[in-house]
This record gives structure tokens, sequence and C-alpha cells, in this order.
């Protein structure tokens, strides 16, 4: 469905994207995961035929982007990261307005509306201007807009920014909903247990350059991390707890993503019964009485962190 | 394009600063400016100059004239000592002390120069200026006849003495019943100029048109103002970005924004032009061809110039700066704030680089003046030419300086 073949894109002396190639099948939720600046916008921005890269080729449906035409370009719905609505019009009137500059036929237009403002939870609200509404119900009527033109693409740039979780909780319900209809999803978030639970692929983008790809279950097993060793203590002194961070076990921890306090150490590794007993053997050599110990699965923000540490250093 | 006008129609209907700012501000400013130019009852007055009079002669003729100058609408006149007078004008409570000096009567029946003199607060010129025909008129009129028949007088007396006493005496009677004031009122010697207004249908009320055309003007500029600032405000909050990736192509929403802006300009000016037939019965119906063709060509320029400087800036805030200065600018050498006969001769040739220049000469032609229709054509061609280029401008600025920061 999107082919997008070593594209680089420069602004000025700054180059953006280097040579990035991905592709995203059919009905596929794709996530792009990346430091703030590492050319995720940019690559929607060229996805969408916003621009067009300096080099590389962008297919979209079989469609060369550079010769991108309006049937073409009606496929793609975008939610852009920031509320890009009019504040002083209805939910309804944004909506229509959208809908009629993606050239929508106005037979069956409202009952349209109706059913995505039903979908969104919003039709109590529906005459109301959205300068009145919550920032987690302009989120949705943000996700809505992109919508009513009921497109094949859609590209959702950090579409949940600041709102509470119940909100978030929401529009996961809405990013399923809209996986389950077999929508085509290209999604940009810095909240990475949505994107492990949603997403088929994630890619994870630097400075322009795809570094790594695949299937949370893939990337999991590229990072070698297994689970992660939660450890609760009795509260040490900094002196000592300095002391145990400057060890080598610990160290290697910090290096793939874990944490270390006063009271509390977050242990990744990839050797769980070795690492656990060299950690018990570590804290009883210093009489730091052990609370609590959890294990559990590493998730994607370990696995995230530990893989853009470990490439970033190679 | 349709739906980007459509739109900012709605978001303009519910902005009731825009509405303020392009109907109630204008109506308030017109009715000002209309009552400021004496248009609003065509007879409005102003307040008469108060000049304060200091008789040290203290005979009949100084009275005779004092009290033809009280009969003057323009003056308000006060008798007071010669001290407390000049005092005044200094302080700035009289605009000028006019002082007959003892012997005023006896010079003016001899024929010499009448010792009298006026003394003005500097600061106060143009006051002068103004009052200068109400009390020279009047004190000239006395001057001149009593002091040309003592002069007259004196030459028979000197250059005929040699005539027998009794010629002498009945041509010195001879011309006491010519000087007198009856012969006076006939006389063509003593007939003042008949001013008489041209105009081509009578009563029409040039200062109501220039409060009209020129608040019109200023005020469309202004809103043109506002609403090409609009193509940066959906820069910023991301409505232009969401709108590039649609379907629509970045020209469609540039040209449906000077849409809207040009069928919001048309409302104003029908508005405030009916306004002020309804209220003050400014004729409309003079020209109404003419009139309709300056409403379109103005309205056009305005809404292609507003555009063009939202072009200019890369933010709102810039853009805001820009406006207030072009706008006030325009309007003060184009004859909006100032009528243009006021302004200096460069000033008047200077006015017509703007925008209100042409807008107020055409609206005075369809209003009130009897041209020619290719005199009055030039106005509206201009205004129309004005749009175009400042169209070509603002489509290229916004490709160069909106749309490629996207590319």
């Amino acid at each position: 469905m999107i082919d997008v073949r070593n594209i680089s894109k420069s602004y000025g002396e700054i180059k953006a994207l280097k040579s990035l190639s991905l592709h995203i099948k059919k009905g596929e939720f794709y996530s792009l995961l990346g430091p703030n600046g590492a050319g995720k916008t940019t690559c929607i921005n060229l996805m969408g035929g916003l621009m067009l890269p300096d080099s590389g080729e962008i297919f979209l449906d079989g469609t060369d982007i550079k010769t991108i035409k309006k049937q073409t370009k009606a496929k793609i719905g975008i939610v852009p990261q920031e509320i890009a609505l009019y504040n002083d019009l209805s939910a309804r009137e944004n909506l229509l307005f959208w809908a009629k500059i993606h050239r929508i036929s106005a037979h069956g237009l409202n009952e349209k509306i109706d059913a995505i403002l039903n979908f969104m939870d919003l039709a109590d609200r529906s005459n109301q201007a959205i300068s009145s509404f919550s920032g987690g119900m302009k989120r949705r009527i943000n996700i809505a807009a992109a919508l009513v033109h009921n497109p094949d693409i859609l590209f959702f740039d950090e579409p949940t920014v600041g709102i509470d979780p119940q909100s978030r909780a929401f529009i996961y319900s809405i990013f399923k909903a809209l996986k389950d209809e077999g929508k085509t999803i290209l999604y940009t978030s810095h909240y990475l247990e949505e994107v492990e639970k949603l997403s088929d692929r994630i890619g994870i983008i630097d400075h322009g350059e795809m570094l790594m790809e695949g299937s949370f279950e893939e990337l999991k097993k590229k990072s070698g991390l297994k689970e992660s060793i939660s450890i609760r203590f009795a509260n040490i002194e900094d002196k000592l707890m300095q002391l145990l961070k400057n060890t080598p076990l610990i160290q290697s921890s910090l290096a793939l993503g874990g944490s270390f306090s006063n009271e509390k150490c977050e242990f990744i590794g990839n050797k769980r019964s070795e690492d656990l007993s060299q950690i018990v053997r570590l804290f009883a050599d210093h009489a730091v009485l052990i609370h609590q110990i959890d294990i559990q699965p590493v998730d994607l923000e370990q696995v995230y962190l530990c893989l853009t540490r470990t490439l970033r250093s190679s | 394009m349709w739906e980007i006008a459509k739109k900012d129609l709605l978001l303009f209907r519910k902005d009731k600063k825009a509405l303020f700012l392009s109907f109630l501000l204008p109506i308030v400013l017109i009715s000002l400016f209309a009552a400021i130019y004496g248009g609003v009852d065509g007879k409005a007055k102003s307040k008469p100059q108060q000049i304060s009079i200091c008789d040290q002669d203290n005979t009949s003729l100084s009275a005779e004239i004092i009290s033809n100058l009280r009969n003057e609408p323009a003056l308000e006149i006060e008798l007071i000592d010669f001290e407390e007078g000049k005092k005044k004008v200094l302080s700035g409570k009289r605009t000028a002390l006019l002082c007959f000096y003892s012997g005023f009567a006896d010079s003016v029946n001899q024929g010499k120069i009448a010792p009298m003199e006026l003394f003005f607060d500097d600061a106060k010129k143009m006051e002068i200026g103004l009052m200068q025909k109400a009390l020279m008129s009047n004190i000239m009129r006395f001057v001149g006849e009593k002091g040309g028949k003592a002069h007259v007088k004196s030459f028979i007396n000197q250059k005929y003495s040699d005539l027998p006493e009794e010629i002498l005496d009945e041509i010195n009677r001879d011309i006491d019943v010519e000087f007198s004031d009856e012969a006076s009122t006939n006389s063509s010697f003593n007939s003042e100029l008949t001013v008489t207004a041209l105009s081509i249908q009578e009563n029409i009320r040039w200062g109501l048109i220039q409060a009209v055309a020129g608040t019109l003007i200023m005020m469309l500029l202004f809103s043109m103002a506002g609403m090409g600032n609009s193509i940066l405000q959906e820069k910023e909050n991301g409505t232009l970005k969401r709108i590039l990736f649609s379907t629509l192509s970045p020209y469609s929403f540039l040209f449906g924004k000077m849409l809207s802006a040009y069928l919001v300009a048309l409302i104003q000016i029908s508005v405030l032009l009916l306004f002020s037939y309804f209220v003050f019965g400014l004729n409309l119906f003079f020209n109404p061809f003419g009139l309709i063709i300056m409403v379109l060509s103005t309205a056009f320029a305005a809404t292609a110039f507003g555009t063009f400087i939202a072009t200019l800036g890369s933010t709102q805030k810039q853009v805001e700066s820009i406006y207030t200065i072009v706008i006030i600018l325009m309007s003060a050498i184009g004859g909006s704030m100032i009528p243009l006969f006021l302004m200096p001769d460069f000033l008047q040739k200077a006015a017509m680089v703007s925008i209100n220049y042409w807008a107020i000469q055409g609206f005075y032609d369809v209003l009130g003046r009897d041209n020619s229709w290719m005199e009055f054509l030039i106005k509206p061609l201009v205004l129309f030419g004005f749009g175009l280029i400042s169209s070509f401008f603002a489509a290229y600025f916004f490709h160069r300086r909106i749309y490629k920061e996207y590319k």
C-alpha cells in the first residue's frame, strides 16, 4: 500500500531524511518511533504528498507520489500533532467543511457525519463550538476530521499528545476499531504502550535513518532482552548508591536502559537466573535489605531504549 | 475554492470583534466625520470665533463698526480693557484682540491711515485665517467708505481752491449724497463679490460624501487586513497544512480566501452606503451604475491589497504591524483622514499612489460630480489595476513565502 524507497530530504544544511526505506502493507498498523527531530513528521509530509523528496521514490497504492492525482490524495487522511481545526465552528461545521474540502457529495453527508460523531462519542456536543471542548474531545474531533472522507490510508502524527489517560484509552479504542476495519495506518507517538499494543510492525528512526524495523517480538529478539527485574529495597545512603551504581553489573543494566535509585532498581538483562543471583549476591555483600523482587517481560520502551542506545553507540 | 470562502464567511459571522470593526466602528466614524465636515444636516455651523475688542476711540464710528461685528455669526464679540484683552489672548482664552486706538474716527474722516491693531494668539493662526473674511469685510467697508469720502473732499478742496465757495459747497453736498448709505447700497463700486457654489444638482453635501468615502475606504482596508491575516492564522494553527494534504490546490485556498474577503468587502461597502442613505440622506441615485462599478472596483482593490500584504510576513504579529503602518499612511495621504485640498501640492500628487485617493475621487464622481464617463472610468480602472497587480503579487509571495515552507 505504501512503498517508500531510499528517500532523502534536506532543509537547507539539515538532512532530515537519509535514504530511508519502508514498506507498509494494506491493512497494516505501522508505527514509526524516534526521538524529536528524528524525521517522523517529514516522513509523513512526504508520504502525504505535501512535499517532494530530494531523491528516492514513494508509491501510494501503486501511484508515484510525484504524479499523485486527486483520486489518490483522497485516499489519505491525516491527523496532525496540533488541533488543526476551526475553534469558532461547531464540531459538525468543522466536519462538514473537511468533508467538502475532500469533495464528498452532499447526499447523505449529514448521516455520515452523525455516524462519525457517534463513533467519537461526540454526538451530544455536535453543535457546540470546539473552543468549548476539553483537550480529549478536541483530539477526538481532530481524528474525526481525518475520517470524514473515509480514507484507506491514515497518518497519525502523535495524535494523543497532552491528554488525560481516560481520553487516551478512548482514542486507543478508536485506533483499534480503525485497525479492525482494515485501514492502513502509519502512526507516530511517544506513548510506547499504545504502540506496542496496536502495531503490527514498528520502525525505529533517528537522524533521518531507519535504525531497525520489525514486529515487537522481532525487535525484542534483536535487542536480546527478555525480562526486567524490579527490586525494591530499604533506603540506602547516597554513598552506597554510587558505589553500587559503579559496579559492572549495574553499569551494564543502565547501559541497556535500566535505572537505579536509593530504594529501587530496574535491572535489564538477558540472562534472567544468572542476573538475578548476581544482583542478590551484590546486595547481600553490601548488606542491602531487599523488600520485593518482580520479574516481568520487557516492554517496548525498554526494547526501544536498549536498541537506540546500542545502535547509537555502534 | 467556494468551500474555503463559505467557511470564512461562517467564521466571519461568528467573530463579534470582526463584525464590530467592519460595521459598527465605520458607522460611528462616518457619523463623526460627517458631523466634522458639516454634512449631517447640511447646515451644521462651526463654533464662532471669540474676539475681544478694546475701543479706546469711543466714537460713533467705532461703535457702529462694533455693532456690525456683533451681527456677524462667525464672530463672538466681547468689549474689554486693552491689558486684560492682551492677557486673554496670551493665555489662549481669546483668539484675537482688536483695538481701535483713540483718533481712529478722526483719521478715517480725514482719509488718513486709521490707528487700529489686531493682536492674535500665535498658536491660532489657522483660526485667524478663517475669521479674516468676516472681520476685514466689516471694518474695511466702514473705513473705505468714510475714508474715501474724506479723501475725495480734501482732494477737490485743495485742487480747486480757486473755485467760488458756493460751487465748492455744492460739490461737497454731492459727495455726501454719493457716499451716503443709500447711495452706497446702489453703487456698483461698493458691491460685494457674489459667491455662488456650482454643482450639478442642488444641495449636494460634499462634506458628507468626503466623510463617507474617506472613512469607508479606510475601514475597508482594515477589514481586508483582518481577512488577509487569516491566511497566516491558518498557517499557524495547522489548518493550512491539513488543507494542503487534501485534494484542494494551494491556489484554490488562496483565491477562496480572496473570494470570501471580496464578499465581505461588498457587504461592508453596501451597508455603509445604505446607512449613509437612510440616516444622512446621502443620494445614492445620482449615478447608480457608476456607483456599482465603484463598489465592485474598490472592494476588489482592497481585498487583493489586503491579501498581498498578508503574504509578505511570516507571522500574524509581523503582518499586523505592516498593515497598520501601510493603511494609516495610505489613509493619511490618500484623503481619508484629511480632505485632499488641505494638503500641500506634493502630497496631493503623492496621494495618487494610494487606493484611498482613487476610491474617494471615484465616489465623489458618482455621488455628485458632473464628470464624463471617460473622466470617471479612469478611477475604477486604476482600482481594478491595483487589484490585479496585488493579486499577482499575493499569489507570487504566497507560493514563495508560505506554500514553499511545506515543500
